[in-house]
């Protein structure tokens, strides 16, 4: 009886997580379809830099992005009857606007990342988050003070991440796919399912972009894509307790976000960076040989030889890959729980 | 006598600045095991009770992860600027991200 109860239960949500996919998918496709002869047509478009011609490339496509994963979320959460996936469509959808802002006027290099903390703070009164992250080693903790403190800084660190990876071609959804498609089991292992169907319509969003994204790029996401995807991140982990576990599987993210950060000795906009960490000549992308320039993920990849800009996103997915297998080796081999 | 000989045309040489990104992820992930390590040698020693101990928990544990950190940044910026400065490619051209 337990047991058929449990199975009707699990293809209930094995259903949903399906639906959200699809949702997202097909909304997503049908946003970009209609988006980007829009954006053209008004003027919307910004250079590529990594190409010899230099091509116009529409810009931003995050709306479509944004929307699609949206009306999933609400159509599942009236279905599934979760008010906390309201919560995070309200977070994520506050993170977009502020990316959205940026990409129309661009906001101080100090101010976004304060403003970041606004998404978490909305998150955090929708009511669905419980203040036990499990963690590697120690198991699940009480940080009933600290907690929000690391919730905040989540949001900002994970969503200034994500906009650090978006620089060349298909590189932030792909390497978004590859350091979180290993948490997969971990989410089934916690029975976080509101996080797994999260997680599976950011998939079907981020889909149709990443083949537009993917090179030669066809359309930019801009910061309302990339604050939305690091903002939509914080909210899954948060809502499943697995902060920990999605810091190391986006450890490629941090390296970028954060060697940048000390390397140019505090918060700068990339286009206020006076010493550019790469030089492109000819389609072949190389680390800045000056010693003052900042240090970045795809400067450390590039630092012994030049490489096209294909070459530097799929190294980029395999270390992230490896940084997903490493966080769901950390789950499940060294946290008590 | 030593005989050098010359390198096969068919193997290539070690993708370092691959290695090192590498290198930046597991040591970055290791960092995180061992400040979370630390946290929980400092719970067994001092305990759990009390609103002080555990403020001072916090913030040992956060100090540690930020020095671990600094010093992880130093030895990545270290090696960067070793394999950098050995690359025998030429540079130029316009900067990028």
């Amino acid at each position: 009886m337990l047991i058929g109860w449990l199975l009707i239960k699990m293809l209930a949500w094995i259903s949903l997580t399906a639906l959200a996919m699809m949702l997202s998918l097909i909304a997503s496709e049908l946003f970009h379809r209609a988006l980007i002869p829009r954006l053209v047509s008004g003027g919307h478009v910004s250079e590529d830099v990594h190409k010899p011609n230099r091509p116009k490339v529409p810009e931003p496509a995050g709306p479509a992005v944004y929307l699609s994963f949206a009306v999933s979320m609400m159509i599942i959460s009236q279905l599934a009857g979760s008010s906390v996936l309201e919560g995070v469509v309200a977070s994520t959808g506050l993170a977009f606007l502020i990316g959205l802002v940026d990409d129309l006027s661009p906001l101080g290099p100090k101010t976004k990342p304060l403003l970041l903390i606004l998404p978490a703070l909305l998150l955090a009164v929708s009511g669905g988050i419980v203040p036990r992250p499990y963690l590697p080693i120690l198991g699940r903790a009480r940080l009933y003070y600290t907690y929000w403190v690391v919730l905040a800084t989540m949001f900002t660190v994970f969503s200034n991440g994500v906009n650090m990876m978006d620089a060349l071609n298909g590189m932030m959804p792909s390497s978004v796919f590859a350091s979180t498609l290993p948490l997969l089991p971990v989410l089934i292992a916690l029975g976080s399912y509101t996080s797994l169907l999260s997680l599976v319509a950011l998939y079907g969003s981020l889909i149709p972009y990443y083949v537009r994204n993917r090179y030669p790029a066809e359309v930019f996401g801009g910061d309302s894509n990339s604050l939305f995807v690091g903002a939509a991140l914080a909210s899954i982990a948060a809502m499943s307790n697995t902060e920990a576990f999605f810091a190391i599987s986006l450890l490629p993210f941090m390296v970028s976000g954060f060697s940048i950060l000390a390397s140019i000795g505090g918060l700068l906009e990339r286009r206020d960076i006076r010493t550019r960490p790469v030089t492109v000549e000819g389609g072949i992308i190389r680390a800045n040989p000056n010693r003052e320039a900042p240090i970045s993920l795809i400067a450390i990849l590039t630092s012994s030889e030049g490489k096209t800009e294909s070459r530097i996103v799929k190294e980029v997915v395999i270390i992230s890959l490896i940084s997903g297998v490493l966080s769901c080796a950390t789950f499940f081999l060294l946290t008590p729980r | 006598m030593r005989h050098i000989l010359p390198p096969h045309p068919e193997v290539k040489p070690m993708d370092r600045g691959f290695l090192l990104a590498i290198y930046s992820v597991v040591s970055g992930w290791i960092l995180i095991l061992m400040s979370l390590l630390l946290i929980k040698m400092l719970i067994m020693t001092l305990g759990t009770k009390g609103f002080l101990v555990a403020l001072i928990e916090v913030v040992v544990g956060f100090s540690a992860l930020g020095g671990a950190l600094y010093l992880w940044y130093l030895t990545l910026r270290a090696l960067f600027l070793r394999v950098k400065s050995s690359s025998k490619e030429g540079h130029g051209g316009p900067g990028g991200t």
